[in-house]
């Protein structure tokens, strides 16, 4: 019995040395680059009049660096005096190829997003986004009227509220992007 | 007719003799005796727990107990290294003993090398035991939670569930955990991430308040916290324990279970078995749902031991696993969400209360596997060799797009690997060990989490050597350690998100101490303790990058200053020098224990405000690590009082002073002033069961020295210099708990019930050290049910 013991003791501590030496030789490949998912790279606001050409609000994260530089926004061109454009939303996430329509996504989640709209400045009356199943604004279009000359700026939130959407902006939930677009009605003096 | 009368009488005299003889009965006997080596010397400083009552043997390893009625009582005497003392007395006169604590070295809990032999050396130090009993009054809460009953042990939150320890104002990687002797390799870098351990394994959990970088290495700059686990010479009966309990504010139960024993072919072998399950829900303060804060876990372990006289092995595995809710509204996606929160008071989601977990919620699972042995080397001592291997994994989820919340935001693996090696001996005086330790981790993020990683993959190699040496003479106690370290570290990281890199680093590091213990007389003791130790910063430090829901903030590590690169060589070590002066007084009926230190720590890692970026969320404030000269000088002390014989009275406290010197500023997470009163009436412990009641009242000061306060709304334009916080310090509070139990015999067996109820006055309040007090408040009442029955059959 006590050999026995003692074999298996020392067979023990050999199984030990041997276990941990082996493990500690396992090692790892090269891990690849993440890419980001769920990001927001790009946000294009396209409003159309009835006639004439659209105007685009875009930002553009041409470094990928998640950080909004100012000579990453451009907006097209004026907006036109009392007109009302048609203004339809786009989110892509370029950093993945192929890239990602996030807009898509967002369509999919209806009954948990709201876009948010403020301006400040602008003659700009934001109506008639479009709604969710729930009859809920979703905002993904909407229609924009201008009125008078003036200068200001437009605010484009999209807030993600699952479980808790009650179609009140802000509401309850999170920002999921918030961009900012410089906008003149008419051509500003 | 007579008969009645006789009955009648004699239900009378029942009635009355039973309270008078109690009453009559003299509880004059007093039990005395000398704690002895087994050399024959005197151990002074022994622990003597007679009944419930504990004093500590005298310089010449006396002690005594007075006032003591006729009847059997428990005894136990312990002391650090020794094996523990446990007998049944009988005492119906003045009786006097004599008792020789064997070296541990004959028992397998020697082979737990960083377990118990190792605690040998936090003699000097100053050091704080939760015992068994003291421990159940927490069963079913978190290791964090129970650690907050030490002084000077306070915890960082994460909302009612996670909590992470703190001593003497360091956490993190600035501590370490020792799980049954195995030093714990968790994810303890980030703020959010409390020890992955079921404090249901342990039999008693010891915190040593000064630094023991020289026994367990740079981790334990701060401190460390000893989970100890029942010595497996104890299973050779068979046995058991059987826990339950209940808790009315999340509804939750708690079950857990042990079995153990022998085998019939051999009395060196035994076993043990372990498991705990715990579900709650949502917590709820007095005025609303705490969304979201559910907890769920299933933990379990087992051991196989052999033990004989000169040598033994173990094998322990244990597996935790636990799925967390954090608090729904805590996830902020901009400044402005978090500034509604904070201004409004109140979470904005606040759901019926309900057992599912939803994101953000975090996922953890940590397996250990120990295997440990020890032989004893005639002429020259004990050898102990002991291997632990751990694989921890942690998996956090949030509130994500298409379908992307069941997807991990993050997932890591940590597999680490430790082999220690000591050798303990005895040696014209000088006890003492020398040993080596080796460990190596392997942490890399699992691909697939759709969002680049908050800390990059690396791969760590330790190699250790220490000595430390003690020597008792008359009144005097000394200890000394010197310990050399070595770290590889090779972190494995993209620049951009494009260029793979594999930076490394090597990290030399020394760290010495010294302690001495002087018995003054045969009740006063003085501690003097000084320790220098060094820590290289962890790769969460050098190399964090990314945006915290949590804290809604932009992290960069240390090799990332102003948006570049920095080179490596900017990086110091961290250098803590803590001196502790201890004081420890025991009178029969009082004692009292205070501690004073100062803490100066040279390039201390803390996050530095450093500007605002603007992103498709909005504004969020950046941090970056960096390095200061620190100062963290504080006061903690305990008091015990037996007011009367039925009556006793305990009282803590702990204040902290702390100071970023070269900014002149204050430090972010320092616990505010706290102390601690309680009142108990016990029955004497003359009786068959114990009976007990507890009144304590637990009061916080406000944190007067906290970081200055920037709303978020205002950090996107803040240009200070000085650390801040999105909110201010909330007040002071005094909260009022109470806690009744019964021990009752069940013919062998015992079975004991308690009841304690938690912030009785169902008190509003929010706690500075809460990271959650942004949101919402603590929880309201809460009362516990506990049931214990032990089954252990004893000789």
């Amino acid at each position: 019995m006590k050999n026995v013991l003692n074999l298996k003791f020392n067979r023990l501590v050999l199984v030990l040395f041997v276990v941990s030496i082996s493990l500690m030789a396992s090692c790892s490949d090269d891990p690849e680059a993440t890419n980001e998912e769920e990001v927001i790279t790009t946000v294009v606001v396209t409003l159309t009049p009835a006639e004439g050409d659209p105007v685009l609000l875009t930002w553009d994260d041409a470094d990928l660096d998640a950080v909004v530089d100012e000579s990453e926004i451009n907006v097209s061109a004026n907006l036109e005096i009392s007109k009302t454009y048609t203004a339809v939303i786009q989110l892509l996430n370029k950093s993945v190829s192929p890239e990602v329509d996030i807009t898509k996504e967002v369509a999919k989640e209806a009954e948990d997003h709201i876009f948010c709209f403020t301006v400040t400045g602008a003659n700009i009356a934001i109506t008639n986004r479009n709604t969710d199943s729930n009859g809920l604004p979703l905002g993904i279009t909407s229609t924009w009227t201008t009125t008078t000359l003036s200068s200001g700026t437009v605010t484009v939130v999209l807030r993600h509220q699952p479980g808790v959407k009650t179609g009140d902006c802000p509401g309850a939930g999170d920002t999921d992007a918030s961009i900012t677009f410089p906008v003149n009605v008419g051509v500003p003096a | 007719m007579l008969q009645m009368r006789v009955l009648v009488l004699a239900l009378f005299s029942f009635f009355t003799v039973l309270p008078l003889s109690s009453a009559a009965q003299d509880c004059v006997n007093s039990f005395s005796g000398i704690v002895k080596e087994k050399s024959g010397d005197p151990l002074p400083g022994a622990t003597v727990v007679l009944a419930g009552k504990s004093t500590v043997a005298d310089a010449d390893g006396k002690f005594r107990f007075l006032n003591l009625c006729p009847g059997t009582l428990q005894l136990s005497v312990n002391y650090v290294g020794y094996r523990n003392f446990e007998a049944s007395v009988n005492i119906q006169r003045d009786t006097v003993i004599t008792i020789t604590l064997t070296d541990d070295e004959t028992t397998l809990q020697e082979v737990e090398i960083v377990g118990n032999t190792e605690a040998k050396s936090g003699l000097t130090n100053s050091s704080y035991s939760l015992s068994k009993e003291e421990l159940e009054h927490f069963s079913g809460k978190s290791l964090g939670e129970a650690l907050k009953r030490v002084p000077g042990v306070s915890a960082l939150q994460t909302g009612p569930a996670i909590f992470k320890p703190v001593i003497d104002g360091l956490h993190s990687q600035r501590i370490l955990i020792l799980n049954n002797g195995i030093r714990q390799e968790g994810q303890q870098w980030g703020i959010e991430h409390a020890p992955e351990i079921d404090p249901f394994i342990a039999s008693e959990i010891k915190v040593v308040k000064g630094s023991e970088a020289v026994r367990y290495g740079s981790d334990a700059i701060g401190g460390v916290i000893i989970v100890d686990t029942p010595p497996m010479h104890q299973a050779q009966k068979f046995g058991g324990e059987l826990n339950a309990g209940v808790f009315s504010n999340n509804r939750m139960g708690v079950f857990s279970g042990l079995l153990e024993g022998g085998f019939k072919n051999s009395e060196d072998i035994s076993w043990r078995l372990q498991s705990s399950v715990k579900k709650g829900g949502d917590y709820s303060t007095p005025d609303y749902v705490l969304s979201n804060t559910g907890v769920h876990e299933l933990n379990f372990s087992g051991a196989l031991a052999f033990r004989q006289e000169a040598r033994g092995a173990e094998i322990y595995f244990s597996s935790f696993n636990t799925e967390i809710g954090i608090l729904r509204a805590a996830h902020t996606g901009s400044l402005e969400d978090f500034d509604n929160s904070i201004r409004n008071q109140k979470p904005w989601y606040i759901e019926d209360f309900t057992y599912t977990i939803n994101a953000p919620r975090q996922k953890i699972n940590h397996q250990l596997l120990k295997v440990s042995a020890f032989k004893k080397i005639t002429g020259v001592g004990t050898l102990n060799i002991l291997y632990g291997g751990q694989f921890n994994q942690r998996k956090e989820y949030d509130i994500r797009r298409a379908g992307r919340t069941g997807k991990p935001a993050m997932s890591l693996d940590l597999f680490s690997n430790i082999l220690d090696v000591s050798l303990d001996h005895t040696w014209r005086g000088l006890t003492g060990s020398i040993g080596i330790n080796g460990t190596y981790k392997d942490n890399s993020n699992v691909p697939g989490t759709g969002i680049r990683p908050l800390i990059p993959n690396y791969q760590q190699l330790n190699g250790g050597l220490f000595i430390i040496e003690k020597y008792r003479k008359d009144k005097w106690l000394a200890e000394a350690g010197l310990r050399f370290d070595h770290q590889y570290l090779k972190v494995i990281t993209f620049i951009n998100n494009q260029d793979l890199v594999k930076p490394t680093f090597n990290f030399n590091y020394v760290s010495g101490s010294l302690g001495v213990s002087y018995y003054m007389n045969d009740f006063a003791r003085l501690t003097s303790h000084v320790g220098v130790s060094m820590r290289p910063p962890h790769v969460s430090e050098l190399y964090s990058e990314g945006l915290h829901h949590g804290t809604a903030s932009i992290e960069y590590g240390l090799m990332n200053q102003n948006g570049f690169q920095t080179d490596q060589s900017l990086i110091k070590k961290e250098i803590s020098t803590k001196f502790t002066e201890g004081f420890q007084l025991i009178r029969k009926t009082f004692s009292l224990e205070i501690s004073g230190y100062l803490n100066h720590i040279s390039n201390y890692v803390f996050l530095k405000p450093t500007g605002t970026a603007l992103t498709i969320r909005g504004y969020f404030p950046v941090f970056n690590y960096q390095q200061t000269e620190a100062i963290l000088t504080g006061i903690d002390g305990l008091m015990h009082w037996d007011i009367s014989r039925n009556v006793e009275y305990a009282g803590t406290f702990a204040y902290l002073y702390a100071r970023d010197v070269t900014n002149d500023d204050v430090l972010t997470f320092i616990p505010p002033a706290q102390m601690e009163h309680a009142l108990t009436w016990h029955q004497p412990t003359r009786k068959k069961y114990e009976i007990f009641i507890t009144v304590s009242a637990p009061v916080a000061f406000k944190q007067t020295r906290a970081p200055k306060t920037v709303y978020p709304l205002d950090a996107a334009s803040y240009e200070g210099d000085e650390v801040f916080d999105f909110a201010p310090a909330p007040d002071g509070y005094i909260l009022l708990n109470m806690e009744a139990g019964i021990k009752l015999p069940v013919r062998d067996h015992s079975l004991s019930i308690t009841l304690e109820g938690e912030n009785l006055t169902n008190a509003s309040y929010r706690v500075y050290m809460n990271r959650l007090r942004y949101f919402a408040d603590e929880p309201g009442t809460n009362f516990m049910l506990r049931l214990k029955y032990n089954f252990h059959s004893h000789e």
